[in-house]
């Protein structure tokens, strides 16, 4: 120690000592300014980076819980509700809370297994383990189910059972245009139709509960709770009618009864001015509240049979797997089968009613006029196509006018129409009908024809002119039923191709427009004249030609029947079976049209006697679905009853 | 009596009745009543896990136990003499280097580590004791070397001897924590008996070098440097222990969650009751409390280190400053490594972190500084220098 004079040695404190100015040192450092590094890091963590702390911290401890925001309703054109969604509720249980409120766990168990037809002993188990905070008993019960619940809870005074509300989609009228519709898949997002592209509207936004729980789900007094509300979905007002969709989808079933069709049938109803569909069926149907259920009869009498067959072998045994694995194979094809809306989705070979086009288009262009002539002698050799030529009628239609060859439906003169149109310009109207594109329909999966090659059309030098001659009396090509009609629709409303659509408009919860559909004419083609001349030929062919089995008492009806052969389908020997698609084409009324209707009828069996045509089997039914639905549509009879036959 | 006369000093305060600093004391009994209050709030999540959701008082009660013994510890140490320990120092170092040699051979594992030791039913940790008994000795030697600790083999290799004394035996118990907590304490007491700068700077360097060393051997320096510099790398591993402490700490913001309200203490932060109780006061109390109980621990350092300037004599003087710079190493060391600006050690904080011994031992501690502060209004007595 340092020697300092005595003479100024303090009293008290020693300050001057060495020692003690040391010390000092030391309690600076120590008892101040070791301090402020751990201060800034907290002011830095704690006020500066709390949010992101904050964040990270619920992060590790938060729990959420998403709420369902109600999904929208979807109407018809009237208002009638074709899909909504039902609240159905969850009954849980709190054994803490259970615990804590000192419930009688025997009387609540035996009561909510008597209400819910359970083993009380087991709903007793999860009432008694305290591990968890949350036991599920039941799910998707009804409002009376629950109520009996909410009742039984209330008059007890219990604590620690609780319901909560989920939702359930309802299709409150089954099958009717459940393609068009869709559905909702159990994880609620919209599936096939309607549902699956207007999906994005319809589900709303879902709402979520923030919570936290300690780890190993220990439980937290003081929770965070954070709550953001489900915005519920808008809903569809459809330009579907139900009336008319469930007219044509009786037709098309009698149909099918009558001609015992194979393969089920396909049809619609559209406004030929709008492009508005009215109706859009596809028999083979299924319920879309049970979308999952095979709703063919004799389809899943085979499934249940296969099922049955697998279930009989050893489990785990490679007979067992196989016989498994082809069972759910076969199911799920059954299920993609029913949901599959054949009007937008599959192409067919559109047959005679490819001729109204043809027809047209060389009307239109002047190629023909109604003057010409034609002579059918029953088969032709045909320029450019290597192979004799046959019409449908082997005798032959003899000496024939434009009309007459509609009328007749007759293939050779439509083959010499096709060589005076020309390759180019038969290819530029089938562009100008649309028959090359999608239709852009608003529903989920729809796709395009397959159509010739624009080469194998108008190459006639180097290909011929087989793909030009068929193609104009539309074999040997594909197209789906949505843009035969809107094409065919063209020809009848003075040459306007329309966008076809479903949704006319979109309305959010309070009833405001989100989304109104303007009908749109996507292009035109053909001239008003020639679209005029086209009405008179199409009610000629139900007046006079093939199709006098659609006509109805009272009304101007047109159209064109279609029978074709399924080119691309064959037998397990390779030869081609000779199944056929049986179509009619009606317009109505033929003064001014308004509508139009097509219904195909897939394989008509060849037992029941009948000739398997369109004129036949097809017309008739088209005829009695308009027999349904103009005087519900309100059109008016124009012509007198008796000049119906 | 004659031990009595001898050990006591002429004007004895202790006769006339001369209370304790009040300052320090009302310091002491806050930091040991939020300490309690917080030990059970960051401890009952823990307690209720541990018994089936039935006490959340398990920790609290055994910490409160022990508060009371320690509370009679301090009251019994301000009032004894602290002239024995000066008297007695060379015996206690003694009798802690051979319970320290004991422990190697009959202590307890817990955690995988051999802290601990069972006398007549009584668990504790014998580095505890050592703490103490270092401050002791080196405050004796201060007293015995005066000026001369500025010399080399005094100032450096007296109290190096003495100090390795202690520290081979904590290293062969790998007790770390212990190991830079007492080199850190008995650096500051070198200080202030008067080792030169130069020679201490060197000491830590060489030290720091010897550990880097050490750890680089071990092989394991790689891992736990980046898990201290980039704990967010490897979040569910070595990362996972910080990170959870951050998450605590910067969830708190300006005010904290409340009281009891902490949501990481519900198993989430590992130690939340122990080395990491800081991260839960900072969560519950916020930025605001987490401060007040900072200035509090500076308030007791401040004033702790005040009645060492105070103290009658050197030896006081010494021993009591050695004494506040054990819990004011342990309280910053601690926080720095809460707020992960030091990498983890195992650093409790004084009087808030589970741990009987430790928090006894800490408040008998105090009593022998409450029992200094008496001297406080007394003129020095005049020693002569060595």
């Amino acid at each position: 120690m340092r020697k300092k004079p005595k003479a100024k040695a303090y009293q008290r404190i020693r300050v001057d000592s060495a020692q003690h100015k040391r010390i000092l040192y030391c309690a600076l450092v120590l008892g101040l300014v070791g301090f402020f590094p751990v201060l800034a890091r907290l002011y830095s963590l704690m006020v500066s980076h709390n949010a992101y702390y904050t964040a990270q911290a619920l992060r590790n401890q938060g729990r959420t819980t998403t709420i369902m925001a109600t999904r929208g309703d979807i109407y018809d054109r009237n208002m009638n509700i074709l899909a909504t969604s039902q609240t159905v509720e969850t009954l849980y249980l709190n054994p803490q809370e259970l615990r804590q409120s000192r419930a009688d766990l025997t009387l609540v168990s035996q009561t909510l297994g008597s209400i819910l037809d359970k083993d009380p002993e087991k709903i007793l188990r999860l009432a008694k383990d305290l591990t968890r905070r949350y036991h599920q008993v039941a799910a998707g019960l009804d409002a009376e189910t629950a109520g009996q619940i909410r009742q039984f809870i209330n008059s007890q005074g219990i604590s620690g059972v609780h319901l909560e509300p989920s939702v359930r989609r309802v299709y409150p009228f089954g099958t009717l245009a459940a393609q068009v519709i869709g559905f909702v898949n159990t994880s609620g997002t919209g599936s096939e139709g309607l549902e699956a592209k207007y999906d994005a509207y319809l589900q709303g936004t879902a709402g979520k509960v923030t919570t936290t729980k300690g780890n190993n789900e220990m439980d937290m007094p003081y929770s965070y709770e954070h709550y953001a509300p489900s915005q519920p979905g808008a809903s569809l007002v459809l330009t579907l009618d139900a009336t008319v969709q469930a007219c044509l989808e009786k037709q098309m079933q009698r149909a099918i009864d009558s001609y015992a069709v194979q393969n089920g049938a396909f049809g619609m109803v559209m406004d030929v001015n709008t492009g508005e569909i009215l109706a859009m069926a596809t028999l083979g149907s299924f319920d879309p509240n049970n979308y999952l259920t095979i709703h063919c009869p004799e389809t899943n009498e085979k499934l249940v049979a296969m099922q049955m067959r697998y279930m009989a072998l050893t489990p785990d045994s490679q007979a067992y797997d196989e016989a498994k694995r082809a069972y759910q194979q076969a199911l799920y094809a059954a299920q993609l089968k029913q949901w599959r809306n054949r009007c937008i989705s599959d192409g067919y070979e559109p047959g005679s009613t490819f001729k109204v086009l043809t027809m047209a288009a060389a009307l239109d262009c002047g190629a023909i006029t109604l003057d010409t002539p034609f002579y059918c002698k029953g088969a032709e050799q045909i320029p450019g196509r290597a192979q004799l030529l046959h019409c449908w009628r082997s005798t032959g239609h003899g000496s024939q006018k434009t009309p007459q060859a509609l009328q007749n439906s007759c293939n050779l003169a439509f083959a010499h129409i096709a060589l005076k149109l020309g390759g180019d310009r038969f290819y530029e109207y089938v562009q100008r009908f649309g028959i090359l594109e999608k239709t852009g329909i608003d529903l989920a999966g729809e796709s395009g024809g397959v159509f010739f090659d624009k080469a194998l059309v108008t190459n006639t030098e180097k290909y011929g002119t087989a793909s030009l001659t068929s193609g104009s009396f539309g074999q040997t090509f594909k197209l789906t039923p949505i843009q035969l009609v809107r094409a065919i629709a063209s020809v009848v409303n003075g040459g306007k191709l329309m966008q076809p659509f479903l949704v006319s408009q979109v309305l959010d919860t309070e009833g405001n427009v989100l989304y109104n559909h303007t009908s749109e004419c996507i292009r035109t083609t053909v001239s008003p004249e020639t679209s005029a001349i086209m009405c008179q030929l199409l009610r000629s062919v139900v007046a006079e030609g093939t199709a006098k089995n659609a006509a109805v008492a009272g009304y101007s009806i047109g159209g064109k029947t279609g029978t074709s052969e399924k080119i691309d389908v064959f037998d397990e020997n390779g030869q081609r079976v000779l199944d056929k698609i049986v179509s009619f084409v009606g317009v109505a009324p033929m003064d001014d049209p308004q509508y139009i209707v097509l219904v195909a009828l897939d394989t008509p069996s060849r037992e029941t006697g009948l000739y398997i045509s369109g004129g036949v089997m097809a017309a008739p039914t088209v005829g009695a679905v308009m027999a349904d639905i103009l005087p519900y549509l309100g059109v008016a009879q124009t012509l007198p009853l008796e000049t119906t036959p | 009596m004659a031990l009595q006369r001898r050990l006591y000093a002429k004007e004895d305060p202790f006769a006339k009745g001369t209370s304790v600093d009040p300052i320090f004391l009302l310091l002491l009994l806050l930091l040991l009543g939020l300490g309690l209050t917080m030990l059970y709030s960051a401890s009952s999540a823990q307690s209720m896990y541990d018994t089936g959701y039935q006490i959340s008082t398990r920790y609290f009660q055994k910490q409160g136990v022990c508060a009371l013994i320690g509370l009679a510890a301090m009251w019994a140490l301000s009032r004894f003499p602290y002239n024995f320990f000066k008297t007695s120092a060379w015996y206690l170092y003694g009798l802690s280097i051979a319970l320290l040699l004991l422990v190697l051979v009959a202590g307890q594992s817990v955690n995988g580590a051999k802290r601990w030791i069972n006398i007549a039913g009584l668990q504790f940790q014998p580095s505890e004791i050592a703490k103490f008994t270092l401050i002791v000795l080196f405050a004796r030697l201060t007293r015995l070397y005066g000026a001369s600790a500025r010399e080399f083999r005094y100032g450096v290799l007296g109290f190096g001897a003495a100090l390795l004394g202690i520290l081979v035996p904590l290293a062969l118990e790998k007790h770390l924590s212990a190991i830079m907590l007492m080199g850190l304490v008995a650096v500051v007491m070198m200080y202030v008996a008067g080792t030169k700068p130069g020679w201490i700077l060197a000491g830590i360097a060489s030290a720091v070098a010897f550990v880097l060393v050490y750890i680089t051997f071990m092989g394991y320096a790689g891992d736990r440097v980046s898990a201290w510099l980039h704990p967010e790398q490897d979040p569910g591993d070595t990362g996972y222990q910080i990170l959870q402490s951050l998450y605590a700490i910067g969830s708190g913001g300006v005010f904290g969650l409340g009281l009891g309200r902490s949501r990481q203490k519900y198993l989430y932060l590992p130690f939340q009751y122990n080395d990491y109780i800081f991260a839960i006061i900072c969560e519950e109390l916020g930025l605001v409390g987490a401060v007040g109980i900072i200035a509090l621990f500076a308030g007791l350092i401040l004033r702790g280190y005040w009645i060492a300037l105070h103290a009658p004599d050197r030896f006081s003087t010494v021993f009591c400053a050695g004494l506040v710079t054990l819990i004011a190493a342990q309280t910053v060391l601690n926080l720095c490594v809460v707020t992960n600006l030091l990498p983890s050690t195992g650093i409790a904080l004084p009087f808030f972190s589970y741990g009987g011994t430790a928090l006894a031992v800490n408040l008998g501690e105090m009593g022998i500084v409450l029992g200094i502060s008496r001297y406080r209004d007394q003129a020095k007595r005049q020693e002569e220098p060595l």
